[in-house]
This record gives structure tokens, C-alpha cells and sequence, in this order.
């Protein structure tokens, strides 16, 4: 799952949101990083559609414009969570294993100082 | 024209670039999107946005022509294309034929007997495979092929002396023999990859025979008139296409 589809459906996991709440929503949860923009939205809306991860909740006029709410469905909502967690299992290992290299890397360039410090001695 | 009519008026041209069916569902909506997410006061949409916008349309008319390819019913195309081909093509060169005669008629002078012949063979060639695919499917289909590949070498094959008499023009003098021989081709592999003709005939309305059959007899019958004859039968082979295409790919009756 791409990052703008991962964010649009997290969220409309919150609550059923318009076009531009869903834009506005998305440039939050990712810190201001992902600014959508209509276009690449509404083709991801019309994919999500396709398949059923999405659905229309209901349809306003604001303003003279339409204005059409999207939710999350059922299909879509264990999409969502299966991709959550694939990402946080990711996050984990990868967390984990940097967790390692670090603690690792310390004593290791101690030791390679040691031994550079032995043989500079050992020449002179 | 106040900046935000103007902003609206092309956004809208904009979203042109998306297919028809995804403008009526989206484009007001897209449009209140649009709108409100504009900068204050500007009356032109920045590059940014516009080139995001032709970009959506772009893939929108890309997945729109999937969908289609991916909901046709190609084996049912396929067999009306077995008819459609040989029909077109026979209905060309029987009004072709037909003229010729009449005309030689009128004139108290027919040309020699084995060019009328040939003419009369030319449209058997072409009704045969069709025929002899009501019973034998596949033995019509390489047969077919057969006649194709025949046809294919013996253009090809004078070609070379073609060229060192007509240079440029040989496209134009030979037009017909490469298209004939690519209709015919296409014909063979419809036979040979379809439900066959029966399935075909199914299909047709008599309105669809009148469109098939109705272009290529026209042209048999006005193509001596013009002196770039190959051109009109090239024309034959894309309103072929088109017919077979349109015919093929809606719901059978």
C-alpha cells in the first residue's frame, strides 16, 4: 500500500470526511510531510471506491457546492489494520536491530582504537 | 470576469483531461475541492496543481480504457470480426466487380474474360473461409491463413519490381494488396481464435449487416472515380475496424 492511500484511509478510520477534510487531515497525521492534491486524491478516492475499501456516506450542498463524504468500509477497515501492522512490525525489527547496532558499535570502535594504539607502539 | 470565476473557469478546463464518466461523477465535487484549496485571491491555478490535475486525468483515461478491455468480450469480438472482415471486404469487391461489369456493358466492352474472372475470385476467395467455417472451424481457419499468406508474398513479391518503376509511389499503387492482405490475416486469426462465425451471425442485427456491409459496397462502387484507389480500400480496412469493434463489443441481441 502506497503512503497517500495508507493516509487517506487512516484517515477517514477517525470519522467520515469531504475532499478537502480528508487533504486536511492527511497534511496533519503526517506532520505537514504529505500534502495531497486533488487530483491525486480523487484518483486514489475513485480506486478505493473500486474496490470497496471506501464508501460514499452521505452528499451536501455548501455553499452552492457538493460537497460528498467518504467513509471507511468494513473490507476497508481490515485493510487498514492489516497494513498497520505490517508497519509496526517493520518499525519494530527495524527499531531493534538500529537498538543493536548502536549498542554494539561503541565497544567495537573502543577496541579497534586499543589496537591501532598497540601497533603505533609496538613500531616505535 | 472576477479572479475567482476566472480560477473556476480553468479549473474546469482542466479537468477535461479526465474521461466523461469521471467528470460527471467528480467534477463538481473536485471543483469545491479545488477551490477551497486556492490561496487567497489567485485567479490561475499554480503549475503544481495543474500538472497534478492533467496528471489524475491522464491515468483516470488509462484505467477507464482497461476496465473496457478488461469487460469486453473478446471471443464474441473475435466473432464477429470472423463475419465482419470477409463481409466488408466481399461487399467492396463485389460492388467493385458489379461496376465494372455494368459499365463495360454500357460501353460494348467488357475486357478480357479472365480479368472478371479473377475479379469473381477474388470475392469467392474471400466468402469461402466464413463458409466452410460454419461446418469446419479450424480447417477454414488455415485455410484462410493459407489464402493470406499466398496473397501477403505474391504483393510482397512484386514489390521489388514495383519499386524501380513507380519509386514513391509504390505505397500508393500497392496500398490495396497490403491492406487486402492484413484483412485477410486478421480474418484468419479471428477464425482460428473464435467461437467461429455461427456465433457471429448470432450477434448481428440486420441494422449491424446494413453498417458492415454498407461502407464497402459504397466504396466498390464510387472508388474508380478517384484515381487513388488504394487509399479507398485502406479506408475500407479502418471503417472495418471500426465496425467490428463497434459491433463486437456491444451486448449480443
Amino acid at each position: 500500500m502506497q503512503e497517500p492511500t495508507f493516509l487517506i484511509l487512516t484517515a477517514l478510520a477517525d470519522s467520515a470526511q469531504h475532499g478537502y477534510g480528508i487533504m486536511s487531515d492527511v497534511a496533519r497525521i503526517s506532520g505537514g510531510r504529505v500534502r495531497l492534491r486533488a487530483g491525486t486524491l480523487y484518483a486514489a478516492l475513485d480506486r478505493l471506491l473500486g474496490d470497496g475499501t471506501v464508501a460514499v456516506d452521505r452528499e451536501e450542498i455548501v455553499d452552492g457546492r457538493l460537497r460528498r463524504y467518504y467513509r471507511l468500509s468494513p473490507a476497508g477497515a481490515e485493510l487498514l489494520a492489516a497494513e498497520a501492522d505490517r508497519l509496526s512490525a517493520n518499525a519494530r525489527i527495524a527499531a531493534r536491530r538500529l537498538r543493536k547496532l548502536r549498542e554494539g558499535a561503541a565497544p567495537a570502535s573502543g577496541a579497534k582504537l586499543a589496537g591501532g594504539a598497540a601497533l603505533a607502539g609496538g613500531t616505535a | 470576469m472576477t479572479g475567482e470565476n476566472a480560477l473556476e473557469h480553468r479549473y474546469r478546463r482542466l479537468l477535461a483531461w479526465y474521461p466523461a464518466a469521471h467528470r460527471r461523477t467528480y467534477a463538481e465535487e473536485m471543483i469545491g475541492v479545488l477551490m477551497a484549496a486556492a490561496p487567497e485571491g489567485s485567479s490561475r491555478p499554480g503549475l503544481a496543481g495543474a500538472v497534478d490535475l492533467i496528471r489524475g486525468g491522464l491515468r483516470a483515461r488509462f484505467r477507464s480504457g482497461l476496465r473496457w478491455l478488461a469487460g469486453t468480450d473478446w471471443p464474441d469480438a473475435l466473432a464477429v470480426c470472423s463475419v465482419a472482415v470477409p463481409v466488408i471486404l466481399a461487399g467492396y469487391f463485389t460492388a467493385d466487380w458489379l461496376y465494372s461489369i455494368g459499365t463495360g456493358l454500357l460501353h460494348g466492352y467488357t475486357g478480357p474474360w479472365y480479368g472478371q474472372a479473377e475479379r469473381g475470385l477474388i470475392v469467392l476467395a474471400i466468402a469461402a473461409p466464413p463458409l466452410l467455417a460454419l461446418r469446419w472451424r479450424r480447417t477454414a481457419a488455415v485455410l484462410a491463413l493459407a489464402l493470406a499468406g499466398w496473397y501477403l508474398i505474391d504483393v510482397f513479391g512484386s514489390l521489388p519490381g514495383y519499386i524501380s518503376h513507380l519509386g514513391q509511389w509504390t505505397w500508393l499503387v500497392h496500398g490495396d494488396g497490403i491492406s487486402s492482405s492484413l484483412a485477410l490475416l486478421l480474418g484468419a486469426a479471428a477464425l482460428a481464435l473464435s467461437p467461429g462465425p455461427r456465433r457471429g451471425i448470432e450477434i448481428l442485427t440486420p441494422k449491424r449487416w446494413l453498417l458492415l456491409i454498407g461502407p464497402g459496397a459504397a466504396m466498390g462502387l464510387t472508388q474508380s472515380y478517384l484515381w487513388t484507389r488504394p487509399l479507398w480500400l485502406v479506408a475500407v480496412i479502418v471503417i472495418a475496424a471500426l465496425a467490428v469493434v463497434a459491433a463486437g463489443l456491444v451486448p449480443a441481441r
